[in-house]
């Protein structure tokens, strides 16, 4: 198993809590190495459940950064959203990885129906999600953070609060619920309306 | 943020919170005020959301951050809990379903776990529940249970049958299974919801995946996840059965699932009523145009669903038909179902419970019906108010009434004569009493976590026995019968029943030592009462002699110790008078075995309050090890046989213990610990097995222990620790298992002793907390309470090792006060004064200790007290010395004392003369 230093980690944070922006690419480089690591070993013993092994890796990720416990809680805010983003990135890299082995193979196409694929895959396509996700980073950042820290983060409201108002965005647990509602709302349809366009 | 795009946040933000309804009159009023191009926006926003919402569209996010729980995926090859886990079958919302290997029984099972990210205080319950339903279901089309637990880290798990197959809708279809084969199958599936409602449980989310037909077109009924017992019911609030609602599948939900109504039995029949429409048709009773869940809810409370017939006859293209559940064969053949058919679903279907059909069983009973050609029910819509209605109103959490009331509730609505309703009533309450005592008893007994549900059947056939009773007048059969039930009463609330086979094992029982007692004083009664109408009779005599020994088992845990050498006195010669009129006879070999081991127990066994006559105890002890030798030779297969001989050689150990023969102990404890490691290889998921096991270890631990091997002794306490937390964890209600987990607690504290001082203390907390629940509920329990004070005597003596004098003291008088209301009750106890004289000793030495330290006046005082406390434990040697109840081990201890007050006498004329 990859180690993660979590002693240059927080040296890196507390650099970047004392104003160096060079500490964030820093940190986001050393945590996206190690996750993209544990993503390989993963993907060489690739089950049929691509979900399951992504939540797994994430899993095995927050277990070796929860050394990180005794940083304060703005520290530990700070680091949690973009452990949040370099997951997003980390996990979508993989499924298009994932996506292109298999066309590359020549995977079958699936015969269901439309509206069955929907119901049938409980997991969310990546790409298209991380796509969605841009689309509404353009039209609103900030619903598009929170639905990145809840999902990929695995944050709560009360928690998404913490985070966001470290990065001095204050905003109520109500606003950051309806902002998750509001988001899943759109992406949902941009998704659907997505897969409408290209099965149809 | 533009300021539309806040406008249309905040108008989202209200309207989402409102209830559908008026979700509406909410945003036709703000269209008024702002203009419909906002408000339409909203709309397709809450559209949106809800359709995202019904299909879980990013509700959970994809990780957890609680990375401090272990994560539970357990992985394929992996060994869990003596399984091999071959790989995840299912996952749902709260659990994960593994499929395993078991080794020692060469099959294969299903084992659930909760994800370990997801224990919440409402999912650790809900698991439970499920546990304790299956625990009570044993039904061939009901996936069986064959274990429960919890991993050593508190991971509750369990064990079922594994059940290979189909889901039922796939299953008719690839088979294309006729119309009849469909119905017989679909009348299987009613007989295990039927069974289940008996039981008082109602499983709230049938649906063909729920529903898995095997090779042998078996169905069999899984995931009783969201299942209720009955009585529950009332306690549940509204809101909690409204968010249940979006755990289950919305479309075999019942109207008053979706509206947050109380749910009864009929709802199953309503979810059954789907299952069948759909299997018959192919398609879901109701036309959706989109799967929101506004739509869906909408549907099942209003839609009137179309006859079955005339839905086959549909064209296709509608989008609540599924793929999966399509005919093969395009349209089908809609005359079979016309007529009756199409009444009996409908009828299933009704949106008001009380007009459904009253109970499953009736549901089933028409499709039979209908099956031979006979007139059906379902045309006399109104038949079954009456009998819904009195289950609304009797949702008493009884499981007796209940089943009263569902065997018989059609005849008594039905018989119009009096007297014949009375005499059938009497004969059927009989036969219940019976098969709740007797049946369910059994057949739950040996299940991990059954005690609560045994407690209640217990409680309900109690009340019925004495109502019968009172009726019994001198019917020989009957009396002999009711006595039995009195005494399988006695063995589930707190004793060990004479049954013959395997019975030196402790069964699970309820630590209702006075319940039990009166139980088996009401058995002895009748039994007298039999034995003076038919005094000739053998079964009559073996059956008294027997009750003797129950009535003298009791006795041996409240003490006083004659009292069970007077009832096993009883018994003996009539035992052995038609033992030896039938020398052959095993049944009455293995009583007498236990006889003869129980009477070893009183006279001389450390464990129980006894009267301490080692040689006599020795003697029938090693009547009772060979009557067992020879059973176990004529038996060499029965596990039975074998856990007894394994109980004789534990107390030959604990009687040569106790009379300091050690290593003759000790060889008697490791053929002990032999047995019972084959008994737990041979029949893992059997708890007695295993809590014998663990009391081995422990006194192999303790032997180890005396003869100085520590690290030996510690690993022994360590494995049976871990053995009694699993047990309690399975059954938290058991008192026996607790009692045995302090003492492994207890003596883990004096194993780990002053090498890690937090570690042992913290295991004596825990052993004197148990022992304090304990004795809290059952005060008249003497070996509870000894062994509360014999805790103390331990705590107080590592506190002295660890160098802490004072609170040394403490612990001892705190013993000291916990064992003389024994001494005080029952003078004769001999082991709770052994412990008295040694808790006064522990006293005596602590002081002395103390005295030691100090100077000065202080130091008078502690020696004054030093010989106080060895003076009263010099006194109570030396009358146990007279008496001839002082054990061999302790032959020396009245002159050890003697030359401790001596001691105290030296240092006290000294100070004196100061």
């Amino acid at each position: 198993m990859a180690e993660l230093p979590p002693r240059t980690v927080t040296q890196w944070l507390l650099k970047w809590h004392e104003g160096d922006q060079s500490a964030l690419n820093e940190l986001t480089e050393l945590v996206y190495a190690d996750l993209h690591r544990l993503a390989q070993n993963y993907q060489r013993n690739e089950r049929s459940d691509h979900t399951l092994q992504a939540t797994a890796l994430v899993h095995e990720a927050y277990l070796q950064l929860h050394g990180l416990q005794h940083l304060d809680w703005k520290s530990r805010s700070h680091f949690i959203g973009v452990v949040a983003q370099v997951m997003r990135h980390v996990l979508v890299d993989h499924a298009r990885e994932h996506a292109a082995q298999k066309r590359g193979g020549g995977a079958i196409n699936l015969s269901l129906s439309r509206a069955e694929r929907v119901l049938a895959e409980s997991a969310v396509d990546l790409v298209a999600l991380d796509e969605a996700l841009e689309r509404l980073a353009n039209e609103s950042p900030r619903k598009a953070k929170v639905v990145e820290l809840h999902y990929f983060g695995g944050l709560s409201a009360k928690e998404i609060v913490e985070v966001l108002s470290a990065g001095e965005t204050s905003v109520s647990q109500r606003t950051v619920e309806s902002d998750l509602q509001i988001a899943r709302a759109k992406l949902h349809r941009w998704l659907r309306d997505e897969k409408e366009s290209t099965h149809e | 943020m533009s300021d539309r795009e806040a406008i249309v946040d905040e108008l989202f933000g209200r309207a989402i919170e409102l209830e559908p309804a008026s979700r509406e009159s909410f945003l036709a009023a703000e269209a008024t005020r702002l203009g419909p191009g906002l408000v339409d926006e909203v709309k397709a926003l809450l559209n949106d959301h809800d359709e995202a919402e019904a299909n879980s569209f990013l509700r959970r996010p994809l990780i957890s951050t609680e990375a401090n729980e272990p994560t539970p995926t357990l992985k394929a090859g992996q060994e869990f809990e003596g399984y091999q886990i071959v790989g995840l079958i299912a996952e749902g919302g709260m659990g994960e379903v593994y499929l395993a290997e078991d080794k020692g029984l060469a099959r294969q099972v299903a084992i659930k776990v909760i994800k370990g990210n997801l224990k919440t205080k409402e999912i650790l319950r809900r698991f439970q529940s499920e546990r304790q339903i299956l625990a009570n279901l044993q039904h061939p089309n009901i996936a069986q249970l064959f274990e429960a637990g919890a991993t050593p880290d508190g991971l509750p798990f369990f064990v079922m049958e594994f059940v290979e197959g189909q889901p039922i809708d796939k299953f008719a279809n690839e088979h294309e299974l006729s119309v009849t084969e469909t119905l017989k199958l679909f009348r299987a599936v009613c007989s295990a919801v039927s069974y289940a409602h008996q039981n008082l449980v109602v499983h709230r989310d049938l649906k063909p995946g729920n529903i898995i037909v095997t090779k042998e077109r078996e169905p069999k009924l899984l995931d009783f996840g969201i299942a209720k017992l009955l009585h529950e019911a009332d306690a549940e609030q509204p809101d909690v059965t409204a968010t249940l609602f979006r755990v289950m599948t919305p479309e075999y939900a019942s109207p008053e699932q979706v509206k947050g109504e109380p749910i009864t039995t009929a709802t199953d029949v309503y979810s059954l009523g789907v299952l069948l429409y759909e299997l018959l048709t192919g398609r879901r009773p109701y036309k959706l145009k989109r799967r929101t869940t506004d739509e869906i809810t909408k549907a099942i409370c209003e839609q009137e669903p179309e006859k079955p017939s005339a839905a086959v006859t549909r064209e296709h293209g509608d989008t609540e038909t599924r793929g999966e559940t399509k005919p093969k064969s395009g349209i089908r053949n809609p005359k079979p179902l016309r007529g009756d058919l199409d009444n009996i679903v409908l009828k299933a279907l009704r949106k008001e419970p009380e007009r459904r059909y009253g109970s499953v069983e009736q549901f089933s009973e028409d499709i039979r019906r209908h099956l031979e050609g006979l007139p059906i029910l379902a045309r006399k819509a109104t038949l079954s108010y009456r009998t819904s209605k009195f289950i609304k109103r009797n949702k008493i959490g009884v499981a007796a009434a209940a089943l009263i009331f569902l065997t018989l509730g059609g005849g008594i609505v039905a018989t119009t004569i009096e007297a014949r309703r009375a005499n059938r009533r009497f004969n059927d309450v009989r036969r219940l009493a019976h098969s709740v005592l007797f049946d369910y008893q059994d057949a739950i007994a040996a299940l991990p976590g059954s005690t609560a549900v045994r407690q209640r059947l217990v409680r309900d056939g109690l009340d019925y026995l004495d109502n019968l009773s009172k009726e019994a007048g001198s019917d020989t059969s009957l009396l002999r019968e009711l006595a039995g039930a009195y005494e399988k009463l006695m063995a589930v609330q707190g004793g060990t029943a004479a049954t013959g086979r395997g019975t030196l094992l402790s069964t699970s029982n309820l630590g209702d030592t006075r319940g039990a007692m009166e139980s088996e004083r009401k058995a002895l009664a009748i039994r007298e009462r039999v034995f003076a109408l038919e005094p000739n009779n053998k079964d009559v005599r073996k059956e008294l002699a027997l009750c003797y020994l129950g009535m003298g088992g009791l006795y041996v845990a409240t003490g006083p110790p004659d009292k069970p050498v007077e009832y096993a006195r009883k018994a003996m010669p009539t035992l052995e008078a038609l033992l030896a009129a039938d020398p052959r006879n095993e049944e009455l070999q293995s009583y007498l075995s236990d006889l003869y081991f129980g009477m070893a127990r009183v006279l001389g066994s450390p464990g129980v309050p006894n009267l301490g006559d080692t040689q006599g105890a020795l003697e029938y002890a090693t009547k009772a090890q060979s009557l067992s030798e020879k059973l176990v030779a004529s038996h060499p297969t029965s596990l039975d046989y074998r856990a007894t001989l394994g109980s004789v050689h534990n107390l030959l150990g604990l009687i040569l213990n106790g009379s300091g023969k050690l290593s003759e102990a000790l060889e008697h404890y490791q053929k002990a610990l032999v047995i019972d490691q084959e008994l737990v290889k041979g029949d893992p998921i059997n708890t007695s097995y295993r809590r014998e096991l663990a009391i081995q270890l422990g006194n192999v631990g303790s032997m180890l222990t005396k003869m100085g091997d520590k690290s030996g002794a510690l690993e022994n306490f360590k494995q049976a620790v871990v053995i009694y937390d699993a047990l309690v964890a399975a059954d938290p209600n058991d008192a026996d298992i607790r009692r045995n987990d302090a003492v492994g607690y207890r003596n883990l504290g004096a194993a780990v002793g002053t090498s890690n001082r937090a570690e042992a203390l913290a295991h004596f907390h825990k052993a004197l907390q148990i022992f304090a629940e304990l004795n809290g509920k059952d005060t008249n329990n003497a070996d509870f309470r000894r062994q509360w004070a014999f805790t103390y005597l331990a705590l107080s003596r590592f506190q002295s090792q660890a160098d802490d004098l004072n609170g040394a003291v403490d612990s001892a008088l705190q013993g000291i006060k916990i064992d003389e209301v024994l001494v005080a009750a029952s003078p004769t106890n001999a082991s709770a004064r052994n412990t008295l004289a040694q808790l006064d000793g522990q006293l005596g030495a602590t002081h002395a200790a103390l005295a030691a330290r100090a100077g000065g006046a202080r130091q008078t005082e502690q020696w004054h007290a030093a010989k106080e406390a060895y003076q009263k434990s010099l006194d109570i040697y030396q009358d146990m010395k007279t008496k001839g109840t002082l054990s061999g081990a302790d032959a020396g201890k009245p002159d050890e004392i003697a030359k401790e007050i001596a001691r105290c006498d030296a240092a006290l004329a000294v100070s004196e003369k100061r």
